[in-house]
């Protein structure tokens, strides 16, 4: 035994190595993210019933159409739209407002840092339970400030009216998504020299004028892309919806992908699950397309 | 610093600091007067804000309902395996994309980059449906390979970069020596990227901490669950006991808040980390 092993080449030796590294995480990789993946394409032209997954047979784009005429799913995109819009929009101004009012020190600034950044490491799950307990339309906390402030007359049902549903999620996203761009902004903002500010202040440029001509354009390439990346982000975040709201009531608070989650769970129809899942991977895919071609000439073309 | 540019005057800047401060306080304040209460201040409204006398009673029953000791373990069984194997085997496959030279590396590079343009909703079912013919469904392992499965890509993609910033004289005079490949990895290259894979653990030990899909789907059987399992099927119920479901979430959140509080400086780097690039 010992005496082949030297005979091996210290090449082959390493091609040996390489394949014992590799192998594992390929598997892995391969098995759980490639293989659903192209198995779920193929699902999507198929009539796959989760009371039979055994049989399945081809049927073109029937999944599609019966998709398209469903009027909750056609619902889940116009809430995706609002969602993504809403959410990332305030998700911005917030977070850029928190990270400017970060650059100067005060005493205390790193407790509080950490306690504003925290709602960033909780599941989403959890963080829509907790909000669903604040949105309560019967005894929830919410109501008691509004009505304590004079703002509603009565308890307000959040959570069990189609109109306020998808809203009511939508704070409780933007509650744990503006670290994201509170982080983003600190971090970009760092990036620009200091010098710049002191030839302003030379030229006695004002608070005003030295953030719309210096802070703004120097950071507004890394913020557009940041914004775009949180956008595919948010579009497939179905987590904190379905802690709180499950899409109800009546599908009004379901976008795209906690539809896709909550009928996976229910199990019904594999088939059309898997292309609506095609639907958004597409959508998701012109996104991170748009993203890539703005990294490439933005980027290009500033520095 | 100080020369900063300053477009909020300062007391306009305290104010809105301590908005957002409150903000981001109070739900977690919310929860945790709420899990405090007994079951009949609970429901008062107009709302009590602190509880006339603070009870433990939500946290008792909680422990005493179902096997919450048993849902505890599971969470941390998935968290801890889910990250241990996703720190071994993304440490062994950045190790080799970092640093040996082969043919067919290009194409090993793009299966590792291209997972993150993989449609994750479209797999679900597929993938579900693979693991029912395997007989696989309702069990922890299959949970955790398939998390560690997820968080493989993100790993090494991460430790890609440890790896190059790890300089090469040491391994080479470990190789010199006639210390194996293999041993090397685990003897030199590992304990020199420790502060990488140390990320790499803990972003992956939250993120199956923190999972519900792939848990909620695949978990059945009431010895299986996790605590996010459990916590699903309380808030499934049609009368929900809230001071229950609020002490259950601020135990299942406490590690999340724990290692943030630790640590924040390695999610604040990891988060920031795309504006350099």
């Amino acid at each position: 035994m010992h005496n082949k092993k030297i005979k091996l080449s210290k090449k082959a030796r390493d091609r040996w190595f390489i394949a014992l590294f590799l192998l594992p995480g390929l598997f892995m990789i391969l098995v759980m993210l490639y293989y659903p993946a192209v198995d779920g394409v193929v699902m999507a032209f198929q009539d796959v019933k989760a009371y039979n997954i055994f049989s399945r047979e081809f049927n073109g784009l029937e999944n599609f159409r019966r998709l398209f005429s469903n009027i909750t799913y056609l619902g889940t995109w116009k809430n995706t739209l609002v969602w993504v819009v809403g959410c990332v929009a305030l998700e911005f101004v917030l977070g850029f407002g928190i990270a400017l009012l970060l650059q100067k020190p005060f005493r205390g600034k790193k407790f509080y840092e950490c306690v504003v950044f925290m709602p960033w490491a909780l599941s989403g799950f959890m963080v829509g339970i907790m909000w669903k307990w604040m949105f309560n339309g019967s005894n929830g906390v919410i109501n008691d400030i509004l009505i304590r402030l004079g703002i509603v007359e009565q308890q307000v049902g959040f959570l069990s009216n189609p109109d306020y549903a998808l809203g009511s999620v939508m704070v409780a996203k933007v509650w744990t998504g503006m670290a994201f761009f509170a982080i983003i902004t600190m971090a970009a903002l760092k990036t620009i020299p200091q010098e710049m500010y002191e030839a302003a202040a030379i030229d006695g440029a004002g608070p005003l004028t030295k953030f719309f001509y210096i802070t703004l354009p120097s950071i507004r390439v890394i913020l557009l892309l940041m914004v775009l990346m949180r956008a595919v982000q948010t579009m497939n975040a179905p987590d904190l919806i379905f802690g709180m709201t499950q899409g109800g009531p009546a599908g009004s608070s379901h976008i795209a992908s906690s539809y896709i989650m909550t009928e996976v769970i229910k199990g019904n129809d594999y088939g059309m699950v898997s292309a609506a899942g095609v639907v958004l991977w597409l959508v998701t895919l012109v996104f991170t397309g748009i993203y890539l071609a703005c990294t490439n000439t933005l980027k290009g073309g500033d520095e | 610093m100080g020369k900063r540019r300053n477009i909020f005057p300062l007391a306009g800047r305290y104010v809105l600091l301590a908005l957002f401060f409150v903000f981001t306080v109070f739900p977690f304040l919310w929860l945790l007067l709420t899990s405090l209460k007994g079951s009949r201040e609970l429901y008062e409204f107009p709302v009590r804000y602190l509880p006339r006398e603070a009870t433990l009673s939500n946290y008792r029953e909680v422990i005493q309902m179902g096997d919450f000791g048993r849902y505890i373990c599971n969470s941390l069984t998935v968290a801890l395996a889910g990250a241990c194997l996703v720190v071994l085997i993304a440490g062994m496959s950045s190790y080799i994309l970092s640093r040996m030279e082969f043919k067919s590396k290009p194409a090993v590079f793009m299966i590792f980059m291209m997972t993150q343009m993989l449609p994750s909703a479209v797999g679900f079912a597929p993938l579900y449906i693979l693991m029912t013919r395997l007989g696989m469904v309702d069990r922890l392992s299959t949970v955790i390979l398939i998390l560690a499965g997820g968080q493989i890509p993100f790993g090494t993609i991460l430790l890609i970069g440890f790896m190059k910033g790890i300089p090469k004289a040491l391994e080479e005079s470990a190789l010199l020596d006639g210390c194996g490949r293999v041993k090397t990895f685990f003897l030199i290259v590992m304990p020199l990227a420790k502060a990488g894979l140390f990320s790499v653990f803990i972003f992956v030990f939250l993120a199956c901490w923190n999972d519900v899909y792939t848990s909620v789907l695949y978990i059945n059987a009431n010895a299986r669950k996790t605590l996010t399992v459990a916590i699903y099927s309380m808030i499934g119920k049609y009368d929900i006991n809230w001071g229950n479901v609020a002490a259950g979430t601020l135990i299942a959140m406490a590690p999340a808040i724990l290692l943030f509080s630790f640590m924040k400086e390695i999610f604040v780097e990891n988060i920031a980390g795309a504006v350099k690039e």
